[in-house]
């Protein structure tokens, strides 16, 4: 376990004995790399802001029955990946036209931000869903080979195979684009 | 790695999350949560039942004094376990018993005195003469 594990479990255990502060602590340190798997997998802005704010609220429910079998990322890792996967099967086609914009951060923040996640977005969704897995958790978010497998629920050779075919597909598919 | 790979991790990890989601997730929380003071009447009502439960029994038993003065009943089990004393009766002597003649049958009917039973010739005839006599 290193240091950021250890800092997390001891920030879930203050919640578990009732330090709603510590709650306060988890969402700040999970809500960037929660809304960026959320807007890796969904397709706007707002519906990754819905997912990430049910992501937590259900966690709050949820990290209180946590048994540390696992690292409490991949723990949000599995609720994350299974709201957006509710998420795009309620989407109706047509939000997809008048979806409403996030102001907050003026329309240049806004714009960069999707932009940054739209091409992570359109060259990962190239990938089977696997595949586009072991390379968000492995290469993105730097988890170690374990840690990928226990988030994914398969083994660590596994994880390797899926993360070899990964990158070669990878690869091929930015060589086609700098050739093109 | 490869430059192209390394860039779209850059690009990956410079996605953050909106500054006003934090202050959102929170607020929502607050809603959802209960009011602080709302378990209240649930303990409430739960020690009320628990009173009762305690106090229904002792309201119901009577005072020591009447207790004293009333009769005590024997529970089931040791009743259960006290075996009735019989009376001292002696068994019969099989001797005597065979020895004891049974009384005298009654009498018996004596039988009328009657001629020879009526012969099957005759009881023919006499019914031959019932029949003529109501036809006739």
């Amino acid at each position: 376990m290193n240091v950021d594990e250890q800092a997390d479990t001891e920030l879930v255990r203050r919640f578990q004995r009732g330090d709603e502060a510590a709650f306060h602590a988890i969402v700040r340190r999970f809500q960037d790399p929660v809304y960026r798997l959320a807007a890796v997998w969904l397709d706007d802005a707002q519906q990754a802001d819905d997912a990430v704010q049910e992501v937590f609220l259900r966690s709050f429910r949820g990290l209180r029955g946590f048994r540390f079998r696992s690292a409490p990322f991949t723990w949000l890792y599995r609720m994350t990946k299974n709201v957006c996967f509710e998420f795009n099967r309620k989407r109706r086609p047509e939000a997809l036209e008048h979806e409403p914009r996030d102001t907050a951060l003026g329309p240049e923040g806004f714009a960069t931000r999707l932009d940054s996640a739209r091409r992570v977005r359109e060259l990962v969704s190239e990938l089977p869903a696997r595949q586009r897995e072991v390379v968000v958790l492995r290469i993105f978010e730097d988890l170690s080979v374990r840690d990928t497998a226990h988030a994914m629920g398969c083994r660590e050779g596994t994880v390797k195979a899926l993360l070899h075919k990964a990158m070669n597909r990878l690869q091929a598919m930015t060589d086609g684009k700098q050739e093109l | 790695m490869t430059d192209e790979i390394n860039e779209l991790r850059r690009q990956y990890q410079a996605i953050e999350a909106p500054p006003h989601l934090a202050r959102r997730i929170e607020a929502s929380l607050a809603s959802r949560r209960p009011a602080p003071r709302s378990w209240w009447p649930a303990v409430a009502t739960a020690a009320a039942c628990l009173a009762l439960l305690v106090a229904v029994p002792l309201l119901r038993q009577p005072p020591a004094e009447q207790q004293a003065a009333m009769p005590r009943t024997p529970s089931l089990s040791v009743l259960s376990r006290v075996a009735a004393a019989r009376p001292p009766v002696s068994a019969p002597n099989l001797n005597r018993l065979r020895s004891v003649s049974p009384p005298a049958p009654p009498p018996r009917p004596a039988l009328r005195p009657s001629s020879t039973p009526p012969s099957n010739d005759d009881m023919e005839s006499h019914r031959m003469e019932e029949i003529s006599h109501d036809y006739v």
